[in-house]
């Protein structure tokens, strides 16, 4: 048994990665990535390993060959941090966003293969991906998002849950499909508190085919803020001797100036952690440092771990330099437009780069917006090469991908109208406004990717007053009493006019008394 | 049923109608004076109502507020520097490269707008500086801001400098949902609404959308001050929802701070006389936004934003810090909502800080005035002989009219404009359109009368579901008219006419109210439509102005 399961083992690869790097004020970028590979036979029953077997049988019932998970949130400032992490091809807009590539006949049993897939996954990773049905679901072209493992007969979807809050509940299933869970290696590095106080963060889950194996790769990287590590969660008033002042000032006054780069280890940053390592792999941590900063006094540091996580001691000489490579291009998108019944839509894409690019623009847009394409304008310097636009049919999302050509920076616009829901359409929190899927720009030269996504977007519907029923039906009820009394009336009554009104007739006392007689 | 069919019958038979006809002319005085005296009546007691919470979310002031201690010395240390920058007289851009550098010595991201006049010519830069939420989708924002220079033109020293403290402390903040956005604008009225404007349409740098505003007004040297005054009217008539307003009155009440309105009393002495004052003050800064005097906040309007001014009143009741607190407190109460502010009142007036009227309160103290000009619309179809009614003429009076208007909204918007050519082509049809109503035949001239007065009763009544304040103030100013007619008195008419004058009118109003000399006040208005969107100007153009000139040629 136990040489089956070595040879199980053998079969199959782990690997655990952590990458830190110093960023200007006071912060620091940290990926951690755990890759699993494994082969997996073609003919039923499968041998899992490291493989996490319960995502696999998922993987399998549907017809799912490579499938993309991204959970996000927070805004990478690029102007200090520079591009994006890996190209930004491990990066999720704010919320959940998934895209699978599923074989199936056409796209209705792609569809239904879709809605098995992510609601099965829904449960496994305590988020609402259920919600990502066929009123969400997009079909991208394949020349924007190709498929990894290279297998191009399949279907492409892809769905974004702009409003999904991402938080410890979904990191703990995250590490559960680790192969040592969170109990040793490097993921125990990984809490919950110290991961979603961060400035940045994202969450990744890819699997695909690689090398007639099934891969599986997850990647967590933040950007974390040194100086709140230090001191309470509660902003309490620091210690007047704790601030950091201009030397000028006098008593009772002190004009603050950035805080020098503060000395920091990697307990403080992510918390106690067991230093054991995960036996099944092998771990590594690199530290990308710049100029100015040491590692345990030394420059640079690059180790294959052998038997402890070691205790890193980051010191900065207080003239640190940083330079980051901007990203190649920044795109900026923001509603414009005035009131409750229309809207617009205003993108900027500005290219850092000294020659015309070629870029795609991917958006997606619930029901309740009409766009209207014949608004679109392009400002600028640049071309629309290509466009693609499929209206909102049947309360499906409408989804529009544009390639753009861009020689410095070029403005797109366009408008809309926002429709009224019908009443049981509308969410309990209707005046929250409706999340907007943030949309994906993805530059592609030669063999460099390079992926972008803006935040989301929040837009206001106009909502009826819920206590508007109660009033129609008081208000139909008064006129509608009013109406039949008046009918009613005129259908009871005799008209006679005036003169023939017969002469006061005997009241009721008269004619009893004369009964009476 | 009955009782309508009795009516009907009585009135066939000639005698009800005739009475109550003779009587309409004393109902529509009575109709207008009930109405004041509805205004009057609504801050005595019983009338009006405490001020609550509606929306639960808001949960004002339920946590400890940390804006203090050693806050109170960075506060100091920031003062000390920007009042440096004002002594030196420093000019303009390095006063903003110097402020932006504050905000980066706390990492907070900072960026300028440049704002230009409508004319085009350059304004100044506004700077603003954003903390991003750590816990939040990034697609929603509230705002601090403190103008460089208050609503009354002076250095607001400690609001800028509370600002730039609350900016430090937030970054310390790990838990908040809505992105900050702190904004210096070189002014507190043109410069404020061109970056509420920017914001919207060509802002590269945003935050998402705006839930809340807060304007901090502190302009004064001094470490302490007295209480606060809240500020909150908008232009045209909007106002910030009520729970806003409530929020932060009940967290200065919590930091042992006394609130005041717009400038009135303080909340802890209240009586009849008090609540009347700050109901006028209501009135007054409501028909007034746009013209002068506005408070900061009301440069949010427009764009879905509920917005106020917190306004240091001078003393040394309570000290700097405080100020931030409060703040510091309202922010918070803003970021705890899942939903924009929609479940308190839209439309209310404040008699105090804590008591309220709601608009079906004081809706009919202005209908009643506007429905006085009905009265006498009815007046004057009954009483004119049954001939001087013919389609012919009620055609060319409403013609005449429409025509009248048309002339004066083009001659105001083209005037405001600066576009002189079209100017003059207006005032040209607009004299055409004079001539031809003082051409007009007796019984034309009875429909014109009947037309200006339905048309004014039901303009005004509009007007005031959306503006209380100016329907109102306008109805008062237009009410003379409503007795100006043919087959009135001579010298009544005159006397009538000459009171409802415009020259009279913007000379007593703005001379009155607002201390302006009568050029002044409409420079005030038409800069108030071309730089700040109010519509003051053009509503004057469309009713004040065509109703009276109609009026007085009738009468020709």
């Amino acid at each position: 048994m136990l040489v089956f399961i070595l040879f199980q083992l053998a079969c199959a690869l782990y690997a655990e990665n952590l990458d830190i790097k110093p960023l200007s004020n006071n912060e620091l970028f940290s990926t951690f990535n755990f890759t699993m590979q494994q082969a997996i036979s073609p003919i039923p029953p499968i041998e899992y390993s490291i493989f996490p077997r319960s995502l696999g049988e998922i993987l399998q019932s549907t017809m799912t060959s490579e499938l993309h998970i991204r959970f996000g949130h927070g805004v990478w400032d690029s102007d200090s941090w520079g591009a994006l992490p890996q190209n930004g091809l491990i990066t999720g807009g704010s919320g959940v966003e998934i895209w699978a590539f599923i074989s199936a006949a056409d796209q209705q049993h792609a569809l239904r293969q879709w809605n098995q897939l992510v609601n099965q996954l829904s449960g496994y990773f305590c988020a609402s991906m259920g919600f990502a049905d066929e009123t969400v679901v997009t079909f991208p072209s394949m020349q924007a998002m190709a498929p990894r493992g290279g297998n191009m007969n399949t279907i492409l979807m892809r769905a974004s849950l702009p409003a999904e809050p991402v938080c410890t509940e979904n990191l703990t299933p995250f590490l559960k499909l680790l192969p040592c869970r969170n109990k040793a290696g490097l993921s125990t590095m990984l809490s919950g508190n110290r991961v979603f106080a961060s400035k940045w963060q994202t969450m990744s889950v890819d699997v695909f085919p690689f090398e007639e194996e099934l891969r599986l790769e997850q990647i967590v990287s933040l950007v974390s803020d040194v100086k709140r590590n230090f001191t309470d969660p509660l902003p309490y008033p620091e210690l007047e001797t704790d601030l950091d002042c201009d030397s000028y000032r006098g008593d009772g006054a002190c004009f603050p100036v950035k805080k020098s780069e503060v000395a920091f280890n990697l307990t403080t940053i992510f918390g106690y952690f067991e230093r054991d390592l995960c036996i099944l792999g092998d771990a590594k941590i690199k530290v990308d440092l710049p100029v100015g900063w040491t590692v345990n006094n030394d420059t640079k540091y690059e180790s294959i771990l052998d038997e402890t996580i070691p205790e890193l001691e980051f010191v900065s000489n207080g003239k640190a330099s940083f330079d980051n490579l901007p990203p190649p291009f920044i795109v900026d998108r923001s509603f414009s437009g005035y009131g409750m019944q229309n809207g617009g839509v205003r993108v900027v894409i500005t290219n850092n780069r000294p020659y015309p690019i070629n870029v795609r623009y991917l958006e997606s847009w619930p029901h309740f917006v009409k766009l209207f394409m014949h608004t679109l304008s392009l400002g600028g310097n640049g071309t629309i090469v290509n466009k693609t636009y499929l209206p909102s049919l049947n309360k499906n999302s409408a989804f529009l991908e544009l390639e753009l050509e861009i020689v410095d920076s070029i403005v797109l616009e366009f408008e809309f109208e926002k429709s009224l829901l019908l009443l049981e359409e509308y969410p309990p929190d209707a005046n929250h406004g409706f999340e907007i899927s943030p949309a994906l720009t993805i530059l592609k030269d030669g063999d460099y990717v390079y992926e972008d996504r803006t935040p989301s977007m929040l837009l206001p519907l106009p909502v009826p007053d819920f206590s508007m029923p109660y009033n129609v039906v008081i208000l139909t009820s008064t006129v509608m009493g009013l109406a039949f009394g008046t009918i009613y009336n005129l259908l009871v009554r005799d008209v006679v006019p005036l003169s023939q009104v017969p002469v006061h007739s005997e009241n009721l006392l008269q004619k009893v008394l004369k009964k009476i007689k | 049923m009955g009782l309508l069919a009795i009516l009907l019958a009585k009135t066939n038979q000639g005698t009800f109608l005739k009475r109550i006809v003779g009587k309409l002319p004393f109902c529509s005085v009575l109709c207008a004076l009930v109405g004041l005296f509805l205004l009057l009546y609504l801050p005595v007691d019983g009338q009006f109502r405490k001020t609550y919470f509606s929306e639960n979310a808001l949960l004002p002031h339920q946590g400890q507020t940390f804006f203090r201690s050693s806050d109170w010395v960075v506060v100091n240390g920031i003062r000390d520097e920007i009042r440096s920058y004002e002594e030196n007289g420093m000019p303009d851009f390095l006063k903003v490269g110097l402020t932006k550098n504050i905000f980066e010595q706390f990492d907070v991201k900072v960026y300028t707008h440049d704002w230009s006049h409508a004319d085009g010519s350059f304004g100044g830069t506004n700077i603003y500086g954003i903390v991003r939420a750590t816990r939040g989708t990034q697609n929603e924002a509230a705002v601090i801001a403190a103008p460089w220079t208050n609503m009354e033109g002076r250095f607001n020293e400690g609001g800028v400098a509370v600002l730039l403290g609350l900016a430090r402390h937030f970054t310390k903040w790990t838990m908040l949902h809505k992105n900050l956005i702190f904004v210096i604008p070189s002014n507190s009225e043109v410069a404020l609404r061109r970056w509420v404007d920017a914001y919207h349409t060509t802002l590269q740098h945003t935050a998402g959308n705006i839930e809340g505003a807060i304007v901090l007004d502190y302009a004064s040297s001094s470490d302490k001050f007295q209480h606060i005054d809240i500020g909150f009217e908008g232009l045209n008539g909007q106002l910030p929802n009520l729970d806003l307003v409530n929020t932060a009155g009940h967290s200065a009440m919590s930091e042992f701070v006394d609130i005041s309105i717009l400038g009135s009393h303080i909340s802890r002495a209240q009586s009849y006389s008090t609540r009347l004052h700050t109901l006028f003050r209501n009135i007054y800064q409501q028909a007034g936004a746009g013209i002068v005097n506005d408070y900061p906040s009301a440069m949010f309007s427009g764009w879905h934003i509920d917005a106020i001014t917190l306004r240091a009143v001078e003393g040394n009741r309570n000290d700097i810090t405080a100020f931030g607190r409060v703040c510091e407190s309202t922010f918070r109460s803003i970021n705890n909502l899942l939903e924009h502010f929609h479940q308190s009142f839209f439309f209310y007036l404040l008699l105090s800080p804590v008591s309220f009227v709601s608009i079906a309160q004081y809706l009919p103290s202005a209908i009643l005035v506007a429905f006085s000009f009905s009265l006498m619309a009815f007046y004057t179809v009954f009483t004119v002989e049954k001939a001087a009614i013919n389609s012919l003429a009620l055609l060319k009076a409403i013609f005449a009219y429409s025509f009248l208007v048309l002339s004066f909204v083009g001659f105001g918007y083209f005037y405001a404009v600066e576009n002189m050519e079209l100017c003059l082509l207006f005032l040209a049809t607009l004299s055409i359109a004079v001539i031809a109503i003082v051409r007009f035949g007796s019984d034309a001239k009875m429909m014109m009368r009947i037309v200006v007065s339905i048309i004014l009763g039901v303009l005004l009544s509009t007007l005031a579901t959306i503006n209380f304040s100016l329907a109102l103030v306008l109805g008062i100013l237009l009410l003379p008219l409503a007795f100006v007619g043919p087959n009135m008195h001579d010298k009544l008419n005159s006397v009538l006419l000459m009171i409802s004058n415009p020259v009279v009118v913007t000379t007593v109003v703005g001379g009155e109210a607002f201390g302006l000399l009568p050029g002044e006040f409409i420079d005030k208005m038409v800069e108030g439509y071309i730089e700040l969107n109010s519509w003051t100007w053009l509503i004057v153009c469309a009713i004040y102005l065509p109703a009276w000139t109609a009026a007085s040629c009738i009468c020709i």
